[in-house]
C-alpha cells in the first residue's frame, strides 16, 4: 500500500512538472491562429522546459466568468489577455504577480512609459502592455456632405456644432458609448479630475459640470439617439454600417470589419484624429498580460509575457490585426506611416498619436463603480430627472460611500 | 424497513446524489455565503448580518425589488387569463387549428437573446412601432426602450414569448374536461361564456393556480430579457432582483451581498408559493362543498 501510494504521488509530481503552461487570450481566433501558434512554438523552442503551451482562446464577452471560475477554482492559468479594466479588479483583491521585481527595468523601458504605468495600482505593477490601440474618429463622407461640412469634428465644440448640421439631414452624428469609458474620458478630456489623490470624487468642479452638462445638451436637443442610454459600442458600430450615423468614435481596428461588412461605406469612409477638449489630450486603450498568482511556474509565465510583447511579436500582430503595438521601438516601423485606404489610413492616424497619448483614466480601485455611478446620474440629468448640478452631487455622495 | 422501501432508497439514490450536489449544496452555501463578505478570489470572511443591514438601507435594492413587484403584477394577471381564452378557442376540431397551435408556440421556442434583439429593432427609434407611428400618425418616436417605463415594453416581450407554454397547459388540462358536461349545460340553456364560466373555469382551476405559480415565479426571477434589451437601463428604470444580483456578483464582485439578494428572493418565492398553495386548496374545499 505504501509503494502504491508513494507510485501515485511521484505520478502526481511527475504530471505537475511537466503541465503545459496555459495561455489565455481574447477572441484573437481564428484572425491571428497561425500567427500566435507560431509564436507559441518558437517560445518552446527557445525554452524547452515550457513545453508545448497550451493555448486557449476565450470570447471577448467570457473572458470575465471564466477568468473569475478559473481563479477560484485554483486552476487559473499561467498568463491572461485582459484589458486594465478588469485587470485592475483582480490586481486590488491580490490575484494578479507584482510584477516590478520579476521584470528587469531594461525590459520595462521597452514600452511605452505612460502604457507600462496604465498597468499599476498602489505602486504595484500588475501587467504588461501589450497591443494598443488609440481611438479615432471614423467619418462617412457622403453623410458630412450633405450637412454641408467640410471636416471631420476635432474638438467637443466642433462635435456639438455638426452634430447639429447632421441632424438638420435627419441622421445623426454619433451614439456615445455608456457601456465604455469613453464618456468618462471625455471629462478628463475636458479638464476635470476624476478622483483625488486620497481617492475622494473631484469631478463636481468646474469643468466636471461643463462635460456632464455637454453630454446633458446633446440628449436633450436630441442630438445623439436616445438609445444611447441603454445600448453601447456594438450599436454604435451597427448605427455607423447602416448609415444612420456620420461618426464612429472607436479603434482603428474596427475599419476591417467595415470593410468587410459594408465595402460600398469602406470606399467613402474618412479618418480623423482623435476628439479633444480643452487640454488636446489623447487617450489610448491598451490590452495587456497578466500573471495570476496562481501560478506553478511564475518565471516561465514572466517570459512567456515578455516573450509575446516583444517588438518582433508585437509588430507581426500589429501587421495582422491593424493594431498599434505598446514597445517604442516596434511602433517605429514604417508600417504605421504608409498611406493607403481606410483601415491603413486609420493605422496611420493612430500611430500618429500614440508618441503622445496617454492612457487617461489610471487604474483605481473600484473605478468600475465610479464610471456605473456617473452614468447613472448623468444620465438621470439627461432624461430630465435631475437638474446636472444636481446629478454630480448625488454621484459624489454615492462615490464616497463605496 | 421494508425491502420494497429500500429498494425504493436505492433507485432514488443516484438521482438524489446528483441533485444534493448540483441544487442542494449549492444552495446551503448561498445561505452561508450570504452572512460572509466574498470576492470569489479571496476566502469568504464571516460579518454575520451585515449583507442582510446593508440590504435594508440600500435604495437600489428598494427600487430593483419594486420593479420585480411591477413586473409580477404586469405580467402575471395576462399569462394567467390570455392563454386560457387561447387555448379554449383553440381547444376546437377545426380545420387549420393545428397551424395557429404552432403559430402561437413559435415564440416559445425562439431563444430569449434572438427575440430580444429582434424586439430591441421592433422598439428602437427607427424600429418597426415608431416607423409605423410616424407613417400612418405622424407621431414622433416613442422611447419604449429608453424611457422611464421601458419596464413595461420589456413585460410585453415575457408575455409574448410565455403565452403558447401556458396555452398548451391549458390545452391539456382543456382536453381532460369531458364534452357530456359541456352538452349538458346546453341541454340546461348554458351557452356562450356562461358554458365557460360554469364548467370551464371551475374544472381548470388546478392548471390555473400551476400556470399562476410557474409565470409567477419566472416573472419574480426575469433576467434574460432584461440583460439582452436594455441592461436595467436607463437609470435603473427596469432592473430587477435577479439583474441586481447578477450584477453585484459578477460586476462588482460582492458575491456575499449576491446571495444575501438571492436569500431574500428566495424567501420571497417561498411565502408566494405557499399563499397560492394555501389558496389553491381553499378554493378546491369551497368547489367541492358547494
Amino acid at each position: 500500500m505504501v509503494m502504491g501510494g508513494a507510485l501515485v504521488l511521484a505520478g502526481c509530481a511527475k504530471e505537475q512538472a511537466a503541465r503545459p503552461l496555459e495561455f489565455w487570450t481574447m477572441q484573437l481566433k481564428p484572425d491571428h491562429t497561425a500567427l500566435l501558434e507560431k509564436t507559441l512554438a518558437q517560445f518552446t523552442r527557445e525554452n524547452p522546459s515550457a513545453g508545448a503551451i497550451s493555448w486557449v482562446d476565450v470570447p471577448w464577452a467570457d473572458m470575465e466568468s471564466k477568468i473569475l471560475a478559473a481563479t477560484a477554482a485554483g486552476t487559473a492559468p499561467d498568463v491572461v489577455n485582459l484589458n486594465p479594466q478588469f485587470a485592475v479588479k483582480l490586481a486590488q483583491r491580490q490575484a494578479l504577480l507584482p510584477l516590478d521585481e520579476a521584470v528587469a527595468p531594461e525590459a520595462q523601458a521597452r514600452y511605452f512609459p505612460s502604457l507600462w504605468q496604465a498597468n499599476r495600482l498602489g505602486g504595484i505593477t500588475f501587467g504588461v502592455p501589450w497591443y494598443v490601440s488609440t481611438q479615432v474618429t471614423i467619418y462617412n463622407k457622403d453623410l458630412l456632405k450633405k450637412a454641408s461640412l467640410t471636416t471631420a469634428p476635432r474638438t467637443y465644440r466642433d462635435l456639438q456644432t455638426q452634430a447639429q448640421a447632421i441632424r438638420r439631414t435627419g441622421k445623426y452624428a454619433f451614439l456615445p458609448t455608456f457601456d465604455t469609458a469613453q464618456v468618462l474620458e471625455s471629462f478628463v478630456k475636458m479638464g476635470a479630475t476624476l478622483v483625488s489623490p486620497e481617492g475622494k470624487a473631484s469631478f463636481n468642479s468646474p469643468a466636471g459640470r461643463a462635460a456632464a452638462q455637454y453630454w446633458v445638451d446633446l440628449y436633450q436637443a436630441q442630438l445623439i439617439p436616445r438609445e444611447s442610454l441603454t445600448e453601447g459600442h456594438r450599436k454604435a458600430v451597427e448605427l455607423y454600417q447602416a448609415g444612420e450615423t456620420a461618426l464612429l468614435l472607436t479603434g482603428p481596428q474596427f475599419l476591417q470589419g467595415i470593410q468587410k461588412n459594408a465595402p460600398a461605406l469602406a470606399q467613402i469612409t474618412g479618418v480623423a484624429p482623435q476628439i479633444t477638449g480643452v487640454l488636446k489630450k489623447t487617450n489610448a486603450a491598451a490590452m495587456n498580460l497578466v500573471i495570476p498568482k496562481a501560478t506553478t511556474r511564475p518565471e516561465l509565465a514572466v517570459q512567456l509575457a515578455l516573450f509575446i510583447t516583444n517588438d518582433t511579436n508585437q509588430l507581426a500582430l500589429a501587421k495582422a490585426g491593424n493594431l498599434l503595438p505598446s514597445t517604442r521601438q516596434a511602433a517605429q516601423d514604417s508600417f504605421f506611416t504608409m498611406a493607403g485606404d481606410a483601415a491603413t489610413e486609420g493605422r496611420r492616424v493612430s500611430a500618429q498619436q500614440l508618441a503622445t497619448a496617454a492612457v487617461l483614466i489610471p487604474p483605481f480601485t473600484n473605478l468600475d463603480q465610479l464610471q456605473q455611478i456617473l452614468y447613472e446620474e448623468l444620465q438621470g440629468a439627461m432624461l430630465a430627472k435631475k437638474s446636472t448640478a444636481q446629478a454630480l452631487r448625488d454621484a459624489t455622495t454615492r462615490w464616497d460611500l463605496v | 424497513m421494508k425491502l420494497l422501501t429500500l429498494k425504493a432508497y436505492g433507485f432514488l439514490a443516484p438521482a438524489l446524489v446528483i441533485f444534493g450536489i448540483v441544487t442542494f449544496f449549492p444552495v446551503l452555501q448561498a445561505f452561508y455565503l450570504s452572512f460572509t463578505r466574498y470576492d470569489i478570489l479571496n476566502p469568504p470572511q464571516w460579518i454575520g448580518g451585515a449583507n442582510f443591514s446593508r440590504l435594508w438601507m440600500d435604495p437600489l435594492f428598494a427600487k430593483v425589488l419594486g420593479n420585480t413587484l411591477l413586473y409580477l403584477v404586469g405580467v402575471v394577471p395576462v399569462l394567467v387569463t390570455l392563454p386560457l381564452v387561447l387555448a379554449v378557442l383553440l381547444n376546437r376540431a377545426v380545420p387549420g387549428v393545428g397551424g395557429f397551435r404552432v403559430l402561437y408556440y413559435i415564440p416559445v421556442i425562439i431563444p430569449m437573446v434572438v427575440a430580444g434583439v429582434t424586439w430591441k429593432w421592433v422598439y428602437g427609434e427607427s424600429g418597426l412601432i415608431n416607423g409605423l407611428l410616424r407613417a400612418v400618425f405622424n407621431l414622433e418616436a416613442v422611447p419604449w426602450l429608453t424611457g422611464e417605463g421601458s419596464l413595461f415594453a420589456v413585460m410585453l416581450v415575457t408575455i409574448w414569448k410565455g403565452l403558447g407554454y401556458y396555452m398548451v397547459i391549458y390545452l391539456a388540462g382543456l382536453q381532460s374536461i369531458p364534452a357530456q358536461l359541456y352538452e349538458a349545460a346546453a341541454l340546461d340553456g348554458a351557452v356562450g361564456w356562461r358554458k365557460h364560466w360554469h364548467i370551464t373555469v371551475p374544472l381548470m382551476r388546478p392548471y390555473i393556480l400551476l400556470v399562476a405559480v410557474l409565470s409567477a415565479i419566472s416573472a419574480m426571477k426575469v433576467f434574460e430579457e432584461v440583460y439582452v434589451m436594455t441592461r436595467g437601463g436607463p437609470i435603473n428604470s427596469s432592473k430587477t432582483i435577479v439583474y441586481y444580483l447578477y450584477e453585484k456578483a459578477f460586476t462588482n464582485l460582492e458575491l456575499g451581498y449576491a446571495c444575501a439578494v438571492g436569500v431574500i428572493l428566495f424567501i420571497l418565492l417561498f411565502i408566494f408559493s405557499l399563499v397560492n398553495a394555501r389558496l389553491g386548496n381553499l378554493r378546491e374545499d369551497s368547489t367541492f362543498n358547494s
